[in-house]
């Protein structure tokens, strides 16, 4: 009997620990391989397949989709997929960044507030998400809607058309992904700022630092774990979201989701749309790559 | 005469509360001076506000004649020890020590044997390449040493550097600072609320209480001679004697004492424990015979406490005193300090 340990004040085996250990975790690891891997692995065989004349799988292994996605058809080479591909990186980014650069004022502005009232700030930050993705969507639509301050004045000023709306446009788009994803970066950063260590800004500025050193050297180290999660959280998402760019970008500023949802709804063309969501999935992957690669040498440096 | 630093009339208060009162400091060049005082009496304040890191509400600050009471840290030539040390944990030993004259965009070459000789300076050239998370607490402290003093400031401010290290290693660190800032003749503002390194360090001690200097002066000053209560309390021990104005004296509940230059009718009177002399017989003058309340032995020395006026007194620890014992004492009248307030 050597093998009996004392486990916080128990005396049991490793076997029965480990049996025990695996049948607490079956539930969730069960939920995630029945809703999320099965699903996703079936997606590979499914992008290869060819779709039949009334919108049927065929499993007969073609690359023709991946040809389809690179922009090749039967009609010659135009990059019309790509550019959607390319543009969901951009909007991707951009949102990501935007939210970033707000995020820091925010989450100061927030933690030096007196204690109670943080609560109040963090609150009005999360309001949004109580509220469907759906109807904040709209929202933005009624905001930019002609009859509005806001297009009233812009188009006073000449930047479009008079009693015309700010929709569709990319600027809408940014606005309603911004609004969506802010809580997503500020929340995980605030986190960070509220525990910042503030006599290392000080020692910054003590050994001569300007603004942009204090930062580099004394916030962003400190802050680089809620940045991570952020940065994840929202860019992750904002390379699949397809219903903020589809009611506000309107038909000429299709994403990658929208051009996903399309496939698997109205053109029934499940084996591209499982080829573009492969695609999607690859993309992502690097771009995480590629930030956990920079991310890493800030670290190291 | 000449100041390094000089401040007047510093004000400064938080919403209600108030951190520094009309605050004058005059420091020399060369000299090592101390703020002393409990917590929250201002102290770190003041040294902030020399800093630049915090403005004060009214007042002058002065670096040798020149005006730089609205300048923010960056732009003093003034560099401070924190409490913590805050060093940089991304950064090596050597790149924390490079930080500011990376800051002030010297060359590369310039830097390297800058960084070299600070570190040098306080013995850690071979822990160059560490990390501070790899460093003891002592090592962290040599290295924030080493990063203020690189810079060259005219005056190190140096706030609760010693606080954070265990008592042991604070006397050998208190004593190698010392040697430090007399070698390289900085002058030096030092922030504590430890009399021990106040003493130890300083060529002056300002006192302070409530957001006011109490009293300004060297360390025997300050300790032979406290101005008041709180200065004799608060730098060791003291008995502190109620009295009255008598000729020649004051009368007391230790009866008729002797001593010259009482100015007040009724007041305080302060004696260290170790002025304080046991007799074998009754002395000529200012003698009180007292039983023995208890009897401490420490080692070095005997403290002794008296059922009269609750004295104490600290004695060679080669008597035998005990508990119930009757003794003659002495209170010298040298030794006696008359206090104002």
């Amino acid at each position: 009997m050597s093998d009996r340990i004392i486990w916080y004040g128990e005396l049991t085996t490793s076997r029965s620990l480990l049996r025990r250990g695996l049948a607490l975790l079956s539930p969730g690891m069960a939920w995630t391989m029945i809703f999320l891997a099965i699903p996703m692995l079936a997606l590979i065989p499914v992008g290869f397949a060819t779709r039949g004349s009334y919108g049927q799988i065929i499993f007969e292994f073609s690359w023709n989709n991946v040809y389809r996605l690179l922009g090749f058809s039967t009609f010659g080479w135009s990059p019309d997929y790509l550019l959607i591909l390319g543009r969901s990186v951009v909007v991707a980014s951009v949102t990501t960044l935007v939210c970033v650069l707000l995020s820091y004022p925010l989450c100061f502005f927030i933690a030096c507030k007196p204690a109670r009232k943080r609560y109040f700030w963090l609150t009005l930050v999360i309001i949004p998400f109580w509220t469907n993705l759906v109807i904040r969507t709209y929202a933005w639509l009624l905001v930019l809607a002609p009859q509005m301050p806001v297009a009233r004045l812009a188009s006073m000023l000449g930047l479009i058309a008079p009693d015309s709306p700010l929709y569709p446009s990319p600027l809408a788009v940014y606005l309603g992904m911004v609004g969506t994803f802010l809580p997503f970066v500020t929340m995980p950063l605030y986190a960070n700022v509220e525990k910042l260590d503030w006599s290392l800004i000080e020692a910054a500025r003590d050994l001569y630092s300007g603004p942009w050193r204090v930062f580099r050297h004394a916030i962003l180290p400190q802050t680089t774990p809620g940045l991570a999660v952020g940065v994840t959280l929202t860019f992750i998402p904002a390379m699949g979201m397809f219903l903020v760019p589809d009611l506000l970008g309107g038909a000429k500023y299709m994403l990658v989701g929208n051009l996903i949802q399309q496939q698997f709804g109205t053109s029934r063309d499940w084996p591209f749309g499982a080829a573009v969501s492969l695609g999607l999935m690859l993309l992502t992957f690097a771009g995480i790559w590629f930030l956990r690669r920079t991310g890493g040498k800030e670290a190291l440096h | 005469m000449d100041y390094s630093l000089e401040a007047y009339a510093i004000y400064k208060n938080y919403g209600s509360v108030t951190a520094l009162t009309n605050v004058d400091v005059r420091v020399r060049p060369g000299e090592f001076f101390t703020l002393l005082g409990p917590s929250g009496c201002g102290k770190t304040t003041l040294l902030r506000i020399i800093a630049g890191l915090e403005m004060p509400d009214s007042g002058t600050i002065m670096l040798r004649g020149n005006n730089l009471t609205s300048l923010p840290a960056r732009e003093r030539n003034v560099n401070t020890v924190f409490q913590n040390y805050a060093l940089f944990p991304h950064l090596s030993v050597a790149d924390n020590v490079a930080f500011g004259l990376r800051s002030r965009k010297f060359s590369e070459e310039v830097i390297g044997s800058k960084v070299h000789a600070a570190l040098d300076m306080v013995h850690m050239t071979e822990f160059a390449a560490r990390m501070p998370d790899q460093l003891s607490g002592g090592q962290q402290q040599r290295v924030a040493m080493a990063r203020a003093l690189v810079n060259e400031p005219e005056i190190l401010l140096l706030d609760e550097p010693m606080s954070a290290l265990d008592a042991k290693l604070r006397t050998t660190v208190q004593e190698e600072l010392r040697q430090l800032q007399q070698r390289l003749g900085i002058t030096s503002i030092l922030v504590t609320h430890d009399q021990d390194e106040a003493l130890t360090v300083s060529d002056r001690i300002a006192v302070m209480n409530k957001g006011q200097f109490v009293q300004v002066g060297t360390p025997m000053e300050i300790y032979e001679r406290p101005c008041n209560r709180f200065v004799a309390n608060f730098l060791g021990k003291a008995n502190i004697i109620e009295a009255t104005r008598a000729p020649g004296g004051v009368q007391s509940e230790l009866g008729f004492l002797q001593v010259n230059g009482v100015d007040w009718e009724t007041g305080y009177l302060a004696i260290r424990p170790e002025r304080v002399r046991l007799r074998d017989e009754a002395p000529s003058a200012n003698g009180v015979q007292s039983r023995v309340r208890d009897a401490f032995y420490r080692g070095d020395h005997l403290d002794i406490w008296l059922e009269a006026g609750n004295l104490r007194l600290r004695t060679a620890p080669h008597r035998t005193v005990s508990r119930g014992d009757s003794v003659w004492v002495e209170l010298p009248s040298e030794a006696l300090v008359v206090l104002h307030e």
